[in-house]
């Protein structure tokens, strides 16, 4: 019966919830039940927080009972991604130096989970300070990818992928300031939304690049996404950039008409060494969307490569700001990834300024080139297999370049604020899994769900799950 | 990564070079000269600053703060 409950979506599961089908509790349990089986082949979980899940779990059931007003992930078990803060209660950004670190607030988003009703299981790996796209962390041991723990798992939001394709919880919360949302989604077989920058408040979660940096959920299901971003999404007056634009009830859009949609291919850039094999898984992506009437238009966008190199102009002194402290007192204390975040000390603030200065202007010439000619832009997340633990990590400083090629198609998409989806297509002839992602408008979400969730409705990659059984 | 100590100059030869390779631009030796003392002076100012800072103390929070601000009260 536990295994069951776990195969049900967020929504299913919360729908089961409210008619009392399951309870809460019976579904924590099948939940900590899962996380203990996989943690030690998966290494998806920093702290599983089983007693307090467990009451938060009975405490749902009661107001179940009382009749209460329920939110709308009333009793729905969450885990997330270890920067997002809990006063009083260690958040380690998956670093040596915050181990012990206390919070002093609780983070925006998670306050929003919690009055829509949502249970914390607990919290997840992920790459050291948010810092690199495989999931590698040296210090709470690698996250792995839960088709095939010999491959990585994707990163930054390393266990919100793993755990959440393990079925170890129904959603949680990820970050990205360069793919970190994206590559764990794609590389587990999940969906995962990187909202437009502002749309999702960043107050009480670990800082890797102001500028750059988003909130969003990963899930199994786009209608699932849906649900959870937005609880989270909307203005905070402690969070100066988080938008006042109005939250659109997400789920209402997903309407799975697409006839007439224009879907984006780029001709340059975002296939570059791309594999035969997602090539097909991409192709194929497209012809289902097209069998369901929408036109598909090729057509070349801005130099994404200039994007992406500007973003690193604005990520790289603001990361190094954040951490300038510690590398002059504890550089000891990092990953060999600090590697990437030294360089940024030693940019000249003007060119970090004519970086920001350039970001309108560019924003503004990409959305009008490409989303003036089409709806939503489809693009792998990465154009290659998911490669092995081994083949990702870098064999030195000087090869980390090499390995942060892993988020070139994904920058691009921080530096210019748009929101971007990752959607399962596939699976590539190594077994694992493949997706593309959709680009929008600025606050496009919604209509990036109502593809993602189209294309869902007549494919069934999202429904399969990982060969769980050689955990007993 | 170790902290520039007090009295270590910022020297004219550093600014020509940071002008040189990573600004293309030309100033010259005596210009590079005059400039040191100021530079130096806003690194400093900088350093000391930012031991005071904690690592979530994000620069957009200025206007939640200024926000925040505005209706606080004078302690009695």
């Amino acid at each position: 019966m536990s295994d069951d409950i776990l195969d049900l979506s967020l929504i299913e599961l919360a729908a089961a919830i409210r008619k009392r089908k399951v309870s809460s509790l019976e579904v924590t349990r099948a939940c900590l039940d899962r996380a203990q089986r996989v943690q030690p082949h998966l290494n998806c979980f920093i702290a599983v927080e089983a007693d307090q899940a467990l009451k938060a779990a009975r405490a749902a059931d009661r107001l179940l009972e009382r009749g209460a007003a329920l939110g709308s992930l009333h009793g729905v078990p969450l885990a997330h991604k270890d920067l997002f803060y809990r006063k009083g209660h260690v958040s380690t950004a998956g670093a040596k130096i915050l181990c012990n670190y206390r919070a002093r607030v609780t983070a925006t988003v998670v306050e929003r989970l919690q009055a829509a009703g949502a249970i914390w299981l607990g919290t997840l790996n992920m790459s050291e300070f948010a810092g690199n796209p495989t999931g590698h962390n040296e210090y709470f041991g690698d996250c792995r990818n839960a088709w095939n723990p010999l491959h990585v798992s994707g990163g930054s939001s390393s266990g919100s992928g793993t755990a959440v394709a393990a079925r170890a919880c129904y959603g949680a919360l990820g970050s990205d300031t360069g793919g970190s949302i994206r590559h764990p989604a794609a590389f587990n077989g999940v969906v995962g939304l990187k909202p437009t920058w502002g749309r999702v408040s960043r107050y009480g979660v670990l800082p890797r690049s102001w500028s750059l940096d988003t909130v969003g959920p990963l899930a199994r299901t786009a209608r699932d996404c849906a649900r959870l971003i937005r609880v989270i999404a909307g203005a905070d007056p402690n969070d100066a950039s988080a938008s006042g634009e109005r939250v659109p009830d997400y789920e209402k859009e997903l309407t799975g008409r697409v006839k007439g949609l224009k879907i984006g291919v780029p001709a340059n850039y975002y296939y570059d060494g791309a594999t035969a094999d997602v090539r097909r898984c991409m192709q194929e992506s497209l012809e289902a969307l097209a069998a369901l009437g929408a036109r598909v238009i090729r057509l070349k966008v801005p130099d994404p490569q200039r994007l992406l190199d500007l973003s690193n102009a604005i990520s790289q002194p603001e990361v190094a700001a954040v951490h300038a402290k510690w590398l002059r007192e504890r550089p000891q204390d990092y990953s060999i990834w600090r590697a990437a975040i030294e360089p940024g000390l030693f940019a000249p603030a003007a060119s970090y300024l004519e970086a920001q200065m350039a970001r309108p202007r560019l924003a503004r010439e990409f959305v009008e080139a490409v989303f003036g000619r089409v709806d939503v832009l489809h693009a792998p997340v990465y154009a290659k297999p998911v490669p092995t633990i081994a083949e990702a990590t870098p064999r030195g400083a000087d090869d980390i370049p090499r390995v942060q090629t892993i988020s070139r198609n994904n920058r691009p998409a921080n530096f210019l604020g748009i929101p971007s989806v990752s959607v399962p297509a596939g699976f590539s002839l190594n077994g694992l899994p493949v997706a593309f992602q959709l680009m929008g408008r600025p606050f496009a979400e919604a209509l990036l769900l109502r593809v993602a969730d189209a294309y869902q409705r007549v494919t069934d990659w999202h429904r399969r799950a990982p060969d769980l059984l050689r955990y007993g | 990564m170790t902290r520039k100590k007090r009295g270590t100059a910022v020297t004219g030869e550093l600014i020509e070079s940071m002008a040189r390779t990573l600004r293309r631009t030309v100033v010259t030796p005596a210009r590079a000269q005059a400039m040191a003392p100021g530079i130096e002076r806003l690194t400093d100012a900088v350093l000391a600053a930012a031991d005071a800072t904690d690592f979530n103390d994000e620069p957009a929070r200025f206007g939640s703060v200024l926000e925040a601000l505005k209706s606080q009260r004078p302690r009695r």
